[in-house]
């Protein structure tokens, strides 16, 4: 079996990767991201993608465009599916740890039940959120 | 999601919009109005003059055009004596989105490219209204 590529299990950690600039999410303003941390872009034709923590740390996670600061969502495989989300694997060329929340696409943004996925993501799944990364001394 | 017919002032539609929010207690309830809109001013003056700071992957910008837009929004619904928002954030789709909370609730005006403006109140993350004017 090619690597990242068996089922996300329900203990299975997950990250979700929040650029600062955007102001998506901000401590000092309140405890909760906005839903568009969740919200698919065009890129995301068949889920949004997060990362699985057995594949890469969340400091790694944090690391994106050059220049650029991101927060990381912390969630939980099983917390997701209880709420009628599903995790599929969705690996890449060198990024085994890629999976994505099927389904939670650009194309269903706005429809049911994929516009409330984006709160309750945002409301009651993120369990916390670091960052940001890159640290200065990273 | 409920459809309104679309009036053409940016005030008249934000009014069009608010009505049902008040109606439902969804409005931020801190028991008094603040005038603190001119941060959100300030941001959209960052937006204009920062492009680059926001710009990250793929996500899509509001426009010159769209930030006047969310420029008129603010003036509507500061006129409406709603307080300002916990934060305005892009919409990932060339718009962008005022968010409130009043915990339990989180309310959302999102200010799309083509003026389309859409409500949506969620408790505790579940959605309770959504109205659009487009």
């Amino acid at each position: 079996m090619d690597q990242g590529s068996e089922a996300v299990e329900d203990h299975e950690t997950l990250f979700r990767r929040i650029p600062v600039a955007c102001g998506f999410y901000d401590p000092l303003l309140d405890a909760k991201p906005s839903p568009i941390a969740f919200r698919p872009t065009q890129q995301d034709r068949t889920g949004l993608s997060i990362y699985r923590e057995k594949y890469k740390s969340i400091e790694q996670v944090g690391c994106g465009r050059a220049g650029k600061k991101y927060f990381v969502a912390v969630l939980n495989a099983g917390d997701l599916r209880q709420l009628g989300m599903d995790v599929v694997p969705r690996p890449l060329e060198n990024d085994p740890g890629h999976c994505e929340i099927a389904d939670l696409t650009y194309a269903n943004r706005k429809g049911m039940p994929y516009a409330e996925w984006q709160a309750l993501l945002a409301e009651k799944l993120c369990i916390r959120i670091e960052g940001p990364y890159p640290q200065d001394s990273q | 999601m409920q459809i309104i017919d679309l009036p053409i002032a940016i005030q008249e539609r934000v009014s069009h919009l608010l009505r049902p929010i008040l109606k439902t207690g969804g409005q931020h309830e801190t028991g008094h109005f603040s005038t603190d809109w001119g941060r959100i001013e300030v941001q959209l003056q960052e937006w204009e003059q920062h492009r680059k700071t926001l710009d990250d992957d793929d996500l899509d910008l509001p426009s010159q055009a769209t930030i006047q837009l969310i420029r008129d929004v603010c003036l509507a619904l500061s006129q409406h004596a709603v307080d300002p928002p916990l934060r305005l954030v892009p919409n990932l789709d060339g718009g962008a989105a005022f968010e409130w909370r009043a915990s339990p609730y989180l309310w959302s005006v999102e200010v799309e490219r083509d003026g389309a403006l859409e409500s949506s109140v969620f408790r505790e993350g579940r959605l309770v209204s959504r109205h659009r004017i487009a």
